[in-house]
């Protein structure tokens, strides 16, 4: 029965990978590692890891999931070009070198417990109570360097992703505004008082260049 | 019915738990920094602009002030394994702690008028940089394979978030984006490995897995391809974090897009944590294997320092040369790793400590540059020795002592590591280091030629190699405000008064500046505090000779 | 099963998820694959945690739990940030950095 429910959950996980890989719309791409996540949480429940696997469905497939999900909507991930040649020739060789070496580590590894069934299994092994008990004994440290890891991210969305006024539209603030280089005139009571419509038909005539006043200097304090 | 016996197991439990000892003097350094970056953190929330502004930077010096204060305490006390096995609080973890927060205290007073913790909001920027400096700390004192993958974590995270921070230019997001999926790939590499060696040893603490590796040599699982797998694909993940070739690629394009700050952060104090865990991991975790890493490790290492010089030849951007700089610098700190003595545990750490001296003056002047004629082109430096003479020097000192003259501490760095190459039989890797001193010479030289040439000589390189925003209009008469919109931006948002000031720097870029330039001539000369305090770092690791 | 058909599983997936890294340009699904990587990384600590009978490798594969949720936390913070600017999601086409 076990091997049954091995064959099946590892084929559905590859099947998943593959599927997240190849496939070209990002949107499938997420329901395909949903897919692989499942299948993955039945492969941690063969391997007696209970807490891990329900983990994995109701965080991972239910929750990180979800805010793919959202994010694809949002940003609209569409279909893709292909990527370039060399790359596209190069990272399937790579890949299978790396599957190629891995795969010699294990076959070759002369360790005796690879090829066998794992260890005796122990009353409570893998249960929450038990992974409760170690995180607060001896895997304490991680598991609160774990927590502020998580208010890292929750701050690093925020400052990412929060919209920013008037960034859109990519408006310059007052004080940029301000110090920016203006023609000739502008903002001053000359400009008030017609003397500039008067330049400009000169310069019209003879075409000449604006003058630029820097910004800070006498003439720009009268600008309100 | 069934809610019987549960209850009753889960009293007993409860009843049954004990924490472990958490011992608060040795947990110090870590604590300050995380008690600090929720402090900035709150503080950065409140509504006055004033206080944001100026009493969270404020704070944020005091919070890594007091984690250099905790350090220093607890320096040369007897080792201690800490919180059950997690961390090790030793005098190399302590080193590369001061190390780091030493560049974080740079980091911080080069932001102090930047652009990127306004846009970020203050209270993160400068919280989720004290979370990265507590990442590194974690990183250098772990014990434990999952602390270890938790404290590089906790130290990337907050840096791909900063990296990003300057939000109105596209080149810093896309740095962010960059640098987390490298870094991501690194991370997952790094994971796979180390839950090889999980595998292999059936032990995640380092001492463990130390002694079921020491208890089986000569046969057996030494040299077993899974172990040898793992420890393959962790040297890649670490590689990816210091930036050593092939995985570097990263480096000079992530350097130039962050906000500088930032990169004069991520360039000493990412680095200086992981050359120490790279030491630690290798030089006590696995020392046992030491024949099988050590070949890989000096090959890497002189491909690294080739390409790196190479690399840094032909580029015109200061950030960028100094990326590639720093790509070489990686590989000069490994080889020290490769000879596995305390000799190249001292030598390694000391070159870690020159490394930050010689790099925080330069990154402070290239912030300057950047205020000044907006753009990091070396062009730009043109005059540089006239307008500022405090930060032309600082800079030529700084690239004489990263090029290794005699004189400065990057000499006597770099002899420390052709002595303890030639003292542990990695001879040939000496000549490699050497050779690429040498190449490094024909671009620190260019800089240090930039700077002093008269912007009469330079003009036309300045027009040629810049374009119209930098170079020769700037330096070569008073600031014209409104003579480019850049240069008027950068002004006024210092909110400093236009003028010779401007262009002499900002008070807290010449101090850092002079004070890193100076001791680069000071310890120079003068190396032996210095020798002492790395001493230390070799002694901690147990069982080199 | 024998422990070493997990592993067989959680190297191909490994692989897998390298190649989808390489080949895709979309950044989206580049964080998809390193998921990938990831997963496969818990899967074979959980299997060594079954082999040795000893609960630390479920510890390790839940921190990577952690971790992976955070990077994807941030990376699609980026994403989003990116989209509002209207830069183009590609890898390739960020080209603001080359040269």
């Amino acid at each position: 029965m076990s091997v049954v429910m091995f064959f099946l959950a590892a084929g559905a996980a590859i099947i998943g990978a593959i599927g997240v890989v190849t496939l070209r719309n990002p949107l499938y791409s997420v329901l395909a590692l949903v897919c692989h996540l499942v299948a993955l949480a039945a492969l941690f429940l063969l391997l007696r890891a209970e807490f891990v696997a329900a983990a994995q469905v109701v965080v991972y497939a239910g929750a990180v999931m979800v805010l793919y999900v959202f994010v694809v909507a949002y940003v609209g991930g569409g279909e893709e070009v292909s990527a370039g040649s060399t790359l596209r020739i190069l990272g399937p060789l790579f890949a299978l070198a790396l599957a190629v070496e891995l795969f010699i580590a294990l076959l070759g590894s002369a360790l005796s417990g690879i090829h066998r069934y794992g260890a005796p299994y122990k009353l409570g092994f893998g249960t929450p109570e038990q992974i409760g008990r170690l995180f607060l004994t001896d895997y304490l440290f991680p598991f609160e360097v774990a927590s502020l890891l998580l208010l890292v991210a929750a701050i690093g969305a925020v400052v990412l992703a929060r919209r920013r006024r008037g960034l859109e539209e990519g408006a310059l603030e007052l004080k940029d505004l301000l110090a920016m280089p203006r023609p000739a005139y502008t903002g001053t009571i000359a400009e008030g008082v017609g003397v500039r419509r008067v330049r400009e038909q000169l310069e019209q005539a003879h075409g000449g260049v604006t003058e630029v006043v820097p910004a800070g200097a006498p003439g720009s304090e009268e600008q309100s | 019915m069934n809610a019987h016996p549960y209850a009753m197991s889960f009293l007993l439990a409860t009843a049954h738990i004990h924490g472990p000892h958490i011992s608060w003097a040795e947990l110090s350094p870590i604590a300050v920094l995380g008690v600090g970056a929720l402090v900035v953190l709150l503080v950065g929330l409140a509504s006055s602009q004033m206080v944001r502004a100026r009493l969270v930077p404020t704070l944020t010096l005091v919070a890594i002030a007091g984690a250099i204060g905790t350090e220093i305490w607890r320096f040369s006390h007897a080792p201690q394994t800490i919180v059950a096995g997690a961390l090790r609080i030793d005098d190399l973890a302590l080193i590369a702690d001061l190390v780091c927060a030493v560049a974080a205290v740079a980091a911080v007073l080069l932001a102090w008028r930047a652009r990127a913790p306004r846009e970020a909001g203050q209270g993160e920027f400068h919280s989720l940089m004290l979370f990265s400096l507590m990442g590194m700390a974690v990183l250098v004192s772990a014990q434990d394979l999952i602390t270890l993958f938790l404290g590089l974590e906790l130290l990337s995270i907050p840096l791909y978030v900063l990296c990003a921070a300057e939000y109105r230019r596209e080149g810093s997001l896309e740095a962010g984006l960059k640098y987390l999926i490298i870094g991501s790939v690194g991370s997952a590499t790094l994971v796979y490995g180390l839950a090889l060696i999980y595998g292999a040893t059936g032990q995640t603490g380092f001492g463990a897995v130390a002694h079921v590796l020491a208890s089986q040599s000569g046969g057996g699982l030494l040299g077993d391809p899974l172990l040898l797998t793992g420890i393959a694909l962790v040297i890649v993940g670490f590689a990816f974090k210091a930036s050593v070739a092939p995985f570097h690629q990263w480096t000079p394009d992530v350097y130039e897009g962050a906000p500088t700050a930032i990169t004069a952060f991520m360039a000493t104090a990412t680095k200086a944590a992981a050359i120490a865990v790279f030491l630690r991991f290798f030089d006590f975790t696995l020392t046992a294997e030491h024949v099988n890493w050590a070949p890989a490790l000096a090959a890497l290492a002189s491909v690294t320092i080739i390409v790196g010089n190479v690399g840094a030849l032909g580029q015109s951007s200061l950030k960028r040369l100094l990326g590639y700089s720093g790509v070489a610098q990686a590989g000069y700190m490994l080889t020290g790793l490769v000879v596995g003595t305390r000799l190249g545990v001292s030598a390694t750490m000391f070159y870690v400590v020159a490394y930050l001296l010689m790099n925080l003056g330069a990154f402070a002047v290239i912030v300057h540059q950047e205020r000044v004629s907006g753009s990091d082109r070396m062009a730009a430096l043109s005059g540089l020795g006239r307008r500022s003479p405090l930060l032309a020097w600082s800079l030529t000192i700084a690239m004489l002592a990263l090029a290794g003259i005699p004189g400065t501490i990057g000499f006597i760095g770099k002899v420390q590591l052709i002595h303890s190459l030639v003292n542990g039989g990695y001879g040939w890797l000496a000549i490699v280091l050497v050779v690429g001193a040498m190449i490094s010479l024909g671009y620190y030289l260019r800089v240090v030629a930039a700077i002093w040439m008269t912007p009469a000589d330079a003009r036309g390189v300045a027009v040629a190699g810049a374009g119209p925003l930098a170079g020769a209009p700037v330096a070569a008469f008073p600031p014209i405000a409104g003579g480019s919109p850049e240069a008027d931006l950068q002004a006024s948002a210092g909110g400093g008064a236009l003028g010779v000031e401007r262009l002499t720097g900002d008070p807290e870029l010449l101090l850092v500046a002079g004070v890193f330039g100076a001791l680069c001539i000071v310890f120079g000369v003068i190396p032996g505090p210095v020798f002492e305090f790395v001493a230390h770092a070799g002694a901690a690791l147990v069982g080199l000779r | 099963m024998a422990l070493d058909w997990y592993l067989a599983v959680s190297a191909l997936i490994f692989c897998i998820g390298a190649g989808g890294v390489l080949v895709r340009r979309n950044p989206l699904v580049v964080l998809l694959c390193l998921e990938l990587m990831l997963n496969a990384a818990n899967l074979a600590l959980i299997t060594f945690a079954r082999m040795h009978g000893g609960e630390a490798g479920q510890i390790f594969a839940l921190i990577v739990m952690v971790v992976a949720a955070c990077e994807v936390t941030v990376g699609l913070g980026l994403l989003v940030a990116i989209s509002r600017r209207n830069l183009p999601i590609d890898v390739d086409k960020l080209h603001e950095l080359n040269g």
